[in-house]
């Protein structure tokens, strides 16, 4: 399976509500996952579990709200950036981003670092909350 | 390789040994420049003019010090990504970190837009206060 399959098998598992097979399919034991910015899921998170446990947040405070359209997925050697058009809008407040999601996979094929990126990280944390 | 590749290389190589105008050449005259973090440099520079003024501040800060060492390179015609290991040093402080930046392109094939996020961002806040 190539590095983007398995982003996509994983991002069907995400659309389905299945965190757990994400998790299996993507994501190392040992995970680094980096959220940038000052919103209240901001930070580092260490492990497989610690990842799914913000993807889980946030899905709480934004679910169901985002509009997700793929743009680009670019897949090198070692790493992999996936790019997608966000679009919400929840009680008059607009959020209209591109975000870039950067992967660094191991050995095992599997992500050991993930970025979270987004060309207006103001916009991000005002609309999950700060 | 794909030209988009060859254009980010170029431009890191540009970035590297100071060459202005190879540097400018890759970025549209309405570029927007996203600097991420709570530091001094955080913000949204627009136009060739303001991101080259980013640079020569970074440049001053460091005293020259800053390298980017390339992981890898990825594009196609509308987005790019460069992976970096980032090394500097400020009054007495070392700032040692993976940046993952994004790119995306105009119909001309020139920078129009950068995102960035590093491996550790309390550090570079703390490098840059």
């Amino acid at each position: 399976m190539t590095k983007a399959e398995r982003l996509r098998t994983a991002m069907e598992a995400v659309s389905r509500g299945d965190l757990p097979t994400f998790g299996d399919t993507l994501l190392n034991d040992d995970v680094v996952w980096h959220w940038p910015g000052r919103s209240s899921v901001s930070g580092d998170y260490h492990g497989r579990d610690a990842a799914l446990g913000l993807l889980a947040r946030f899905h709480t405070l934004t679910g169901g709200r985002l509009q997700v359209e793929p743009l680009d997925i670019l897949e090198g050697r070692d790493h992999l950036m996936s790019f997608t058009h966000i679009t919400a809008e929840r009680e008059g407040q607009q959020l209209d981003v591109v975000m870039a999601d950067a992967m660094r996979f191991g050995s095992d094929g599997r992500v050991v670092e993930f970025w979270t990126l987004s060309n207006d990280q103001d916009a991000v944390d005002s609309f999950i909350g700060r | 390789m794909n030209e988009q590749v060859q254009l980010l290389e170029r431009w890191l190589a540009a970035y590297g040994q100071e060459e202005r105008e190879a540097m400018m050449d890759s970025l549209a005259e309405d570029a927007v420049w996203h600097v991420g973090g709570t530091h001094r440099f955080s913000g949204d520079y627009r136009g060739r003019e303001a991101i080259m003024g980013y640079f020569d501040a970074v440049r001053q800060e460091t005293s020259d010090t800053m390298k980017l060492e390339t992981l890898e390179v990825l594009a196609n015609q509308r987005h790019g990504a460069a992976f970096l290991h980032v090394t500097a040093g400020r009054q007495g402080r070392r700032l040692d970190t993976v940046a993952a930046d994004a790119f995306r392109f105009d119909d001309q094939g020139r920078i129009a837009e950068f995102w960035a996020s590093n491996a550790d961002q309390a550090s570079i806040d703390e490098f840059w206060s």
